[in-house]
């Protein structure tokens, strides 16, 4: 009895801060239905749910960018809690695994320029994107240290 | 109970035993901090960890140079590359990321310098 209780609060405990957590990931459905072509209020509607962690404007090579940073929903994992009352039971807890993840929007008219996670967008084959990623980086960093 | 309690916590601690026995190692998130065009020096600056090994190769007239890492993905360790031509930074992977690229001249080097690796790493 009291392990099915003390089993209870840690599940009940777990539901809370899930139903708390305020960063909602981009999941593989929606990037999956991003392509180059796709206009922009169909991106919208497209990343709507996801929240931005951060984002900012840049100018690089001469064009101004719009660029937002996700959470991607990658996988999950578990995590195990031991619970003694005294008896000791363990208790596991899914927790969601994300990358960082990346829209770059040419500005005014939010094209989709590139998307992916910053290590791929960092590599990728066109110039036109790989060459702005070190300051779409740097100004991230800064944007997520604002308060 | 403490027997349970130990079985739980026996196959951590193994896991983790064996990674820290494969040497050095670099993560996934350590990669945002990449970018093309650094020289070798900024790139090892970067990561914190300077590559197992360097291996020359060329093809269609290029000549590069490959930094060996092993990476670990939570599990095991996979062979890693960081690839440069003239100490820049042109693109940094897996193997099968390498394949995939559309430098034709640089995955040719690859398997060069794949040769070479498995050439060093018999007795």
């Amino acid at each position: 009895m009291r392990r099915s209780r003390a089993a209870l609060v840690v599940v009940a405990a777990a539901a809370l801060a899930a139903a708390c957590a305020t960063t909602v990931p981009l999941q593989r459905a929606q990037i999956g239905a991003l392509a180059k072509e796709t206009p922009p209020g169909d991106v919208e509607r497209i990343l709507d749910k996801a929240t931005v962690v951060a984002q900012t404007e840049i100018v690089a090579n001469d064009r101004p960018y719009l660029a937002r940073h996700y959470r991607l929903l990658t996988g999950t994992r578990q995590e195990m809690t031991m619970v003694c009352t005294p008896t000791c039971i363990p208790i596991f807890v899914t927790v969601p695994v994300t990358s960082d993840y990346v829209v770059i929007q040419r500005m005014p008219a939010k094209e989709l320029h590139a998307w992916g996670t910053l290590e791929e967008l960092s590599k990728d084959s066109d110039t036109a994107v790989s060459s702005i990623m070190p300051i779409v980086k740097a100004r991230l960093e800064e944007a997520k240290k604002k308060p | 109970m403490i027997e349970r309690l130990r079985r739980w916590l026996a196959a951590p601690c193994l896991a983790l035993a064996l990674a820290g026995c494969a040497g050095p190692q670099i993560f996934h998130p350590q990669l945002s901090a990449l970018d093309k065009g650094l020289s070798k020096t900024q790139a090892v600056s970067r990561l914190g960890l300077p590559p197992l090994s360097t291996h020359a190769a060329s093809a269609g007239g290029r000549a590069f140079e490959f930094d060996r890492y092993r990476m670990n993905n939570g599990v095991h360790t996979d062979l890693y590359l960081l690839a440069y031509e003239r100490d820049r930074l042109v693109f940094w992977g897996y193997v099968s990321e390498f394949r995939r690229q559309p430098d034709a001249d640089l995955s040719l080097a690859l398997t060069i310098a794949l040769r070479e690796m498995a050439a060093m790493a018999k007795p």
